[in-house]
């Protein structure tokens, strides 16, 4: 029984996808992408999983004495002070970060936007205009003043900013704009749709006063500026533990690769197995094109390309034929129930 | 206000044109406008056809483009129709494809299921004319996808070869394989490792446990884990997806328990890492250097740190056994390990360390389908020599 | 010993002494405002030295730095991605979608116009249902999560792969044998070693063709491989392992340009030399 229903699951959830790539229907291909996304999901509650595998596997070695327990203890430190910045710090809401950081943004975002509409009003052609009346721009103005003005509030009211740190910040020129956008605005219900210079006229206006707004948005600080204590993602600690601890890690790791490639060719070399040989004798050629040798690295060039054209191709065909079908193969096994190893035992 | 005709009359000039030039006379309008629903997806696509103005090409040839416009009610002002796209001059029969989004939130939204109209306009530089109304059309969502049938049959083929084989298995016909050099070696290599006292290094691969190469490398862990059972060899199983390391633990577990040893099983043998390629790497490899395993075996999926891994354990005089589906790895899997399985070799190990008959039956399916893809290229050769056409037609699948 | 031990006591001592003086270089030749900002730089990229040093001391063997590194870079890159994980889908996008009223309490900023999706509900239990193999007596539910996931995989993977790797490459191989042939008179009297000649083409194709043919041979299990059926699979080996041989050489210059870059970072940017 307790066997059967994760069985019966995976037979249904596969038969499932399988018609579904058949299917064009509306509902197939949202089913689709719930299905992805819920796998994503899933992977981060396991995530949590893993690593509480990982604390207790440290922990038991701090436990028992083992060799490496002072290193063991170093892991849970990094693991604590990463999750630590990373999450909540006291008195600072990460999630009020996100909304402050996005508002400078959205202001930004929200100029261009009005500036465009306007434009994109005059330069086209009339028979594309249908949709575009002047009445929908002074629409469009009034909704960009009104969020610009929301999010400006956000800035103010969070209690990140103190009034000093809002000082030289452009916030009032910022809301002046907004009143410039709404009285421009209301202008464009008075001109006639066909009406091309003064609806250019209003449009360089629009384009001017959204260049000052997107000017005094700059001023705005950026977050990470100001608060350096921030939690989540955010956090100052946070990013440069990212950038100089696990970054120079992981680029100095990749880079062992290149004594590694040496000290496996000459292994390789030596064990004088003909296969091996055959390999290294390609890879010889393909490396002598870049040495200056003349002659030499022009024949070696043009067998390069044979060798990258011809053999290259076939056997990559080759085995991905072989793979297609061996991953074909399996998933059917899969969704049938042949193999459950993965189950495991009750 | 742009006055444009809804017949096949010429249109009057438009009023943007406020300098004193003459009236410029706008071309015919396009004829035979037709629409009808967009075969194979998902009731958001009408496909619309129309033959070209007498102008284009002919005539006054000022013709520059057509414009193609919706609507829901045949007989609105022009000036509430939507635009919806527009192709260049130049043919005597043109078709649009008019796609749109399914979400009803989204400005492009198709509606579905109720008439629409479609009316072209021919445009000229800077007059244009438009036709008349064409049909009504309904976009409708189809229930299957005709385009993939060819998909449809080899998976049936497939699907009737393995129900053929496993019942030639089932009957207790013994079905050779040829002996695979890889997989008779790790037999071998446990024996190697209980004699010298070390663990066994076990690696997944840094797949996910939907990757089918991981799905291959539980089976043969549970293989192992079994035999380690039996001689009482520790094993070492660092995992680098956390569901991998569900699975892992539960394979490596029943391994136990098949074995009669339940209670030999340590519960840090199996663990979790860190997702991170290279962290996991640089662990694995100072595991390796520490516990100096006697045999490393890397079954799996993967990228770019394969190298670092199969150097490492060389250095220290493992015996490696190595698998993989990632072809840009298995050149240097081949050269630094003692045994590799490529491509599909690893998928068949499965089958080869637990010779069940339905098991073995999938395998020749598999092989047989082989023989048959051979048989379909030669086909297709003779085929692509004298009707290239059809050939084009089965294999071009959307 | 003796004297390795004083030897390796030395290299250590030296190391740290260079470390040291790299981050006071680095702390007074600072361009930022404040003093605090300078040291707090020079710190940074003297760790990460550090860090790539210890890393680099995995080419001698295992010793304490490497130890120290890795144990280190396990630690912080699993809380990293768990981190992110947690913010960016979880907090970032699954719970607005699925409980908008919770998130605009908490303000967390999000596209509310996307709609609530309550579907979230489900993989948020499964997510539930997998933490309780934490529990030994609930373990067995774990494996619901476990068996929609592995099931939903395999069924997306078998059509698509059999389109993409099986019928796009059964398609790719339907190349003429013979392309522009004219009859044997022309290919004879028009005979060029050109590489866009008929008898080069020709030639290309065919052995494409046989390559592919050969490579499958090679991956029968049900046959042994002997006499014709042998020679075949012998062919597909070599064809194989020629390949093999091409990436091999392919990768060596791109491995290379990495360690470039270590070192330019390490005499550039650290010590200030190159």
């Amino acid at each position: 029984m307790r066997r059967q229903i994760p069985l019966l699951l995976v037979f249904v959830s596969g038969v499932f996808m399988v018609i579904q790539y058949f299917v064009p229907s509306a509902f197939a291909e949202r089913a689709y992408e719930f299905l992805i996304d819920w796998t994503i999901i899933i992977g981060i509650f396991a995530l949590a999983l893993g690593i509480w595998s990982l604390v207790r596997v440290s922990y038991n070695k701090i436990r028992t004495g083992h060799p490496d327990a002072m290193y063991s203890a170093i892991t849970l430190a990094g693991l604590g002070l990463m999750i630590f910045f990373g999450f909540e710090f006291p008195g600072v809401s990460y999630k009020e970060a996100m909304r402050v950081t996005q508002a400078k943004d959205y202001i930004q975002s929200e100029f261009s936007g009005a500036r465009d509409a306007a434009a994109r009003r005059v330069f086209l052609p009339e028979s594309e205009t249908l949709s575009l009346r002047p009445d929908s721009i002074k629409t469009i103005l009034t909704m960009a003043a009104d969020s610009v003005a929301h999010w400006v509030d956000i800035f103010k009211t969070s209690h990140w900013f103190s009034g000093a740190d809002l000082e030289g910040t452009n916030l009032a020129a910022i809301m002046t704009t907004t009143e410039q956008f709404k009285s421009i605005s209301s202008q464009y219900t008075s001109v006639s749709p066909s009406d091309s210079m003064a609806l250019a006229g209003l449009a360089g206006r629009v384009s001017e006063v959204s260049q000052q707004g997107i000017a005094a948005v700059d001023s705005l600080k950026n977050l990470s500026d100001v608060y350096p204590l921030t939690g989540g993602l955010e956090n100052y600690w946070f990013i440069h533990f990212f950038d100089d601890v696990m970054i120079p890690i992981q680029a100095t790791m990749f880079s062992l690769l290149a004594f590694f490639i040496a000290s496996a060719a000459y292994r390789a070399f030596r064990a004088r197995s003909l296969l091996s040989t055959v390999l290294l004798l390609a890879a010889f050629i393909v490396m002598a094109r870049l040495l200056p040798m003349g002659p030499v690295t022009i024949g070696a060039n043009k067998l390069t390309q044979w060798i990258l054209l011809v053999p290259n191709l076939a056997a990559k065909r080759a085995i991905v034929i072989g793979v297609g079908l061996g991953i074909v193969a399996t998933s059917l096994k899969v969704v049938l129930g042949i193999e459950r190893s993965y189950m495991g035992r009750d | 206000m742009l006055t444009a005709s809804v017949s096949a009359q010429p249109a009057n000039t438009s009023s943007a044109d406020t300098t004193a030039q003459m009236q410029a006379i706008p071309p015919a309008p396009p004829v035979n406008v037709s629409a009808k629903d967009r075969p194979n997806d998902n009731g958001t696509g009408i496909v619309v056809k129309w033959d070209a103005s007498p102008d284009d090409g002919a005539g006054r040839n000022n013709v520059v483009m057509y414009k193609v416009y919706r609507s829901l009610k045949p007989d609105a002002p022009f000036k509430d129709w939507v635009l919806r796209g527009q192709v260049p001059f130049g043919k005597r029969q043109y078709t649009y494809d008019d796609v749109g989004a399914r979400d009803k939130d989204s400005k492009d939204y198709f509606p579905k299921g109720v008439d629409v109209y479609y009316r072209v306009a021919a445009v000229a530089a800077d007059t244009f004319s438009v036709s008349g109304n064409s049909n009504a059309a309904v976009a409708s969502d189809e229930w299957y996808n005709t385009t993939r049938t060819t998909v449809l049959v080899f998976v049936l083929v497939f699907f009737g070869f393995t129900l053929y084989f496993i019942n030639v298995a089932k009957k207790g016909k013994t079905l050779y394989v040829r002996p695979l050099a890889g997989i008779e070696a790790v037999d071998e290599a446990i024996g190697r490792a209980t004699e010298m006292g070390k663990p066994i290094l076990y690696i997944l691969g840094l797949g996910s446990a939907s990757d089918i190469a991981t799905i291959a490398s539980f089976s043969v862990l549970g293989r192992v884990a079994k035999k380690v059972a039996e001689y009482q060899t520790p094993i070492l199983v660092p995992c680098y997806d956390p569901i991998v390391l569900t699975v892992a633990e539960e394979t490596v577990k029943t391994g136990y328990s098949d074995a009669g040893r339940p209670d030999d099983y340590k519960d840090d043998s199996v663990y979790f890492v860190t997702q991170s390629q290279f962290a996991y790497v640089a662990a694995v490899n100072g595991t390796m250097l520490r516990e100096r395993p006697a045999t490393n075996i890397y079954l799996g999926k993967f990228y770019a740190e394969s190298l670092l891994l199969a150097e490492t354990g060389a250095v220290t005089g493992s015996i490696q056994i190595s698998g993989t589906d990632e072809i840009a790895q298995l050149p240097f899997f081949v050269v630094a390990c003692d045994y590799t399985l490529i491509g599909e070799e690893l998928y068949a190990a499965s089958v080869y360390l637990n010779r069940e008959p339905i098991l073995m039956g999938t395998l020749k399916a598999q092989d047989y389908y082989k023989a048959f893809v051979i048989g379909v290229i030669a086909l297709g050769l003779i085929g692509r020599m004298f009707a290239p056409d059809l050939l084009q037609a089965i294999f071009n699948i959307h | 010993m003796a004297d390795s031990r004083n030897l390796s006591r030395i290299i250590t001592a030296g190391i740290f002494l260079l470390l040291v003086v790299s981050w006071i270089i680095k702390a007074m030749s600072g361009m930022e405002a404040s003093a605090w900002l300078n040291i707090r730089n020079g710190a940074l990229t003297t760790i990460a030295a550090f860090l790539t040093l210890c890393i680099y001391s995995f080419l001698y063997g295992d010793n304490p730095f490497y130890r120290f590194a890795e144990h280190l870079f396990v630690g912080v890159s699993a809380a990293y991605w768990m981190t992110l994980g947690f913010w960016s889908t979880i907090v970032g996008n699954v719970v607005p979608r699925s409980f908008p009223a919770l998130a605009k309490f908490f303000k967390i900023s999000f596209n509310y116009e996307l709609g609530t999706a309550w579907h979230f509900i489900v993989p948020l239990i499964l997510g539930i249902l997998l933490l309780m193999r934490l529990a030994p007596k609930m373990s067995w539910i774990s494996r619901w999560p476990l068996a929609f996931i592995i099931g939903t995989t395999a069924g997306l993977n078998l059509p698509r792969y059999l389109q993409s790797d099986f019928i796009q490459q059964i398609n790719n191989t339907f190349i003429t044998l013979l392309p522009g042939w004219q009859g044997v008179g022309p290919f004879f009297s028009h005979l060029s070693l050109s590489a866009s000649g008929q008898l080069v083409m020709i030639s290309t194709n065919v052995v494409v063709f046989v390559g592919v043919v050969c490579g499958l041979i090679y991956f029968f299990f049900s046959k042994e491989h002997r006499g014709w059926f042998g020679v075949a699979s012998r062919i597909g080996i070599w064809v194989l392992m020629l390949t093999f041989g091409a990436s091999f050489g392919y990768t060596v210059m791109g491995r290379i340009s990495l360690l470039v870059g270590r070192i330019t970072f390490l005499f550039h940017d650290w010590l200030g030399i190159l």
